[in-house]
């Protein structure tokens, strides 16, 4: 028998029992260093398992560092990483060699800098091109296959320089990578949320981590503090994905844009390291791909479908029938012109983009566009202008300046290299595209080591090194095409060399 | 006295609700596992458990040859795949109390056929 008193106690104990079960354990921000009880003691922790997270691991590894821990956060290994396009900018690569292409890290920088609008660093990166070699050797050495005899020339580059994986992905890179860590003694583990850093001072000495975390359920797992002796690498890629972050950085990040990347592209540790001073810049500097489908989710095929309309076919807007743009240019000028294309109730007009069916019939690339979808065969312009509601007529003028153009090698209307041109007839294969948020430009200030620079004092923090896209200030307002996977596997060469520098006695 | 008995009755109702519905478990595994909860919870009933729970019972390379594809899609295996080859955990795909759709859904339009939302 329970009188109305007692039923109120017991009703507001299980609702303060419910609420209890809700919230994560308050655990102070504040955990002092010598006070921490350690659960482990690593020599280096990484965090993240992209190109910069296993070049990293590798290389300091084998620079004799014993004790190497790589966490990642998700169930899967390979971050944007392994969704990647494959595509990795070498100077210097073995095909260009043999046919007798003269490139150089310092012509690919200069690549670099003319995107970079002003706003790139050359030191920077040329520490990155430097290693480019040293990075391809490593791919090469670990069983990543590339295609046979492939040398591109894509984006924004003047010279082709980009190989690519031999399935286009950069899964391959990284599948190989992660077998060749684990085999060498790394220790690389998966569902590891790391909540906050261990300072002591300007020193980082350790990490307070979710184990068995379940993405993105902050109240998995169980929390544990691991201790680094010789240094924590942030490898944690962008924040593309953050979609509350991106739009509080730039607001003009268009939200009719889906996002290529990873579901843990979300940056929570940059902000972290943010939070105990260490400097971000060009956090405002977002690229989008402009290769995106809004026809598939995510990263998908456009990227390598669409990689033979730039060169040899053409775009237009379906608002009036004509090409807008240079279809060669980097992904910040084709994005803008893109994303400028738009009906009155300012919803998208997707631009159409296509090559001929005839020239590619048995590429995988188009196979899958078409059974997926996500492409279409047009078997004439009449057919074309009335799937996509634009006038036929316009649609022949553009098709028949743009074989002008050809036959003449020179586009006047926009300047457009025309050497990898076609002469465009039906039948055609024929997407909308849209562009993707892809890109963070911005991130961690590092010094040329790979250092994480401290905004008190402008000095490198002690113990704390980034690579990878989780660095900011490198790339300026654009990065070039295949530069993303070098940067990554680059940084690991970099760093490793950096630790040992800062670790000698 | 009667209507506190019913809002009690009432409480206790809905709480059993919520329990049955947590507890919820693929046909194919009543059979084998029953209300064994600990077959597969390695990390506590209350937490997600590791993919050794699974391994126990599948093994990978055996699903892999199940799951080939012809030699143009053989890379669309969903557990021998292009971006994380026989490494893709299988609680990424899979899950046991609740509906979850492959990952390659996220990006692709591949066809899945047998795979049990």
């Amino acid at each position: 028998m329970r009188d109305r008193r007692s039923f109120l106690k017991f009703g507001a104990g299980v609702a303060i029992g419910s609420v209890a079960a809700t919230i994560p354990a308050m655990a102070s921000t504040n955990d002092c260093g010598p006070a921490i009880k350690w659960d482990e003691t690593h020599d280096i922790i990484i965090i993240g398992s992209g190109f910069g997270g296993l070049s990293s691991a590798i290389n300091i590894k084998r620079s004799g560092i014993k004790s190497v821990l790589v966490l990642e956060k998700m169930l899967q290994f390979g971050g944007n990483s392994a969704i990647n396009g494959g595509w990795f900018a070498v100077p210097g690569n073995p095909i260009q060699v043999s046919e007798g292409v003269k490139d150089s890290p310092a012509l690919l920088v200069q690549d670099q800098i003319a995107a970079g609008r002003g706003m790139a660093s050359e030191e920077h990166l040329t520490a990155i091109a430097n290693r480019a070699l040293d990075a391809f050797n490593l791919c090469v050495d670990s069983g990543v296959r590339f295609r046979e005899g492939f040398n591109m020339l894509v984006g924004g580059h003047s010279i082709a320089r980009a190989v690519r994986t031999v399935d286009g992905t950069g899964g391959e890179i990284t599948r190989n990578l992660y077998k060749v860590a684990k085999s060498e003694g790394v220790d690389l583990r998966n569902q590891q949320y790391v909540e906050d850093f261990i300072m002591e001072n300007n020193k980082v000495i350790g990490l307070k981590v979710r184990r068995n975390f379940r993405y993105p359920d902050l109240t998995t797992g169980e929390i544990v503090f691991i201790k680094a002796n010789k240094g924590v690498v942030v490898a944690t890629g962008g924040f593309a994905m953050n979609k509350q972050l991106c739009k509080l950085l730039d607001p003009s990040i268009d939200p009719t844009m889906d996002c290529t990347n990873a579901k843990g592209a979300t940056g929570e540790v940059t902000l972290t390291a943010m939070s105990h001073g260490a400097l971000a810049v060009h956090m405002n500097m977002i690229q989008t791909g402009h290769w995106g489908s809004p026809d598939e989710g995510g990263f998908g095929w456009s990227n390598a479908l669409l990689s033979i309309t730039w060169h040899e076919g053409m775009v237009v807007s379906v608002l009036n029938g004509k090409r807008f743009m240079n279809e060669r240019a980097d992904r910040k000028y084709c994005s803008d012109r893109i994303l400028a294309n738009r009906y009155e109730d300012n919803s998208p007009a997707y631009p159409i983009a296509f090559f001929n069916y005839n020239d590619h019939p048995d590429d995988d690339r188009v196979v899958r566009a078409l059974r997926d979808e996500m492409a279409w065969k047009m078997d004439s312009v009449e057919q074309m202008a009335t799937k996509f509601n634009i006038d036929p007529k316009t649609l022949q003028e553009s098709i028949d300046l743009h074989n002008k153009h050809v036959a003449e090698r020179k586009d006047p209307l926009f300047d457009r290299v025309m050497d990898t041109a076609k002469h465009l007839a039906p039948p055609f294969v024929v997407s909308r595209i849209w562009p993707k948020v892809h890109y963070c430009m911005g991130g961690l200030k590092t010094d040329l080591g790979c250092r994480v620079i401290g905004s008190k004092n402008l000095e490198p923090m002690k113990n704390l090194y980034a690579v990878g896209e989780a660095t900011g200030g490198v790339h300026g307002t654009t990065r070039l095409s295949s530069c993303a996977c070098l940067e990554g596997l680059a940084g690991g060469f970099i760093v490793a060399e950096t630790i040992n520098s800062d670790n000698k006695v | 006295m009667k209507t506190l008995k019913i809002m009690l009755a009432l409480g206790m109702l809905s709480l059993a609700s919520l329990s049955l519905q947590a507890v919820e478990i693929r046909d194919y595994h009543k059979d084998v596992i029953g209300k064994n909860c600990k077959s597969c919870h390695d990390n506590g009933i209350k937490q997600f458990p590791s993919d050794q729970a699974c391994l126990q019972c599948h093994d990978v390379d055996d699903l892999a040859e199940q799951t080939a594809r012809s030699e143009e899609d053989k890379w669309q295996n969903p557990h021998n795949n292009l971006h994380y080859g026989k490494e893709l955990p299988c609680q990424e795909c899979h899950s046991e109390h609740e509906t979850k759709k492959p990952l390659c859904s996220n990006c692709h339009t591949f066809k899945y056929d047998k795979h049990k939302e």
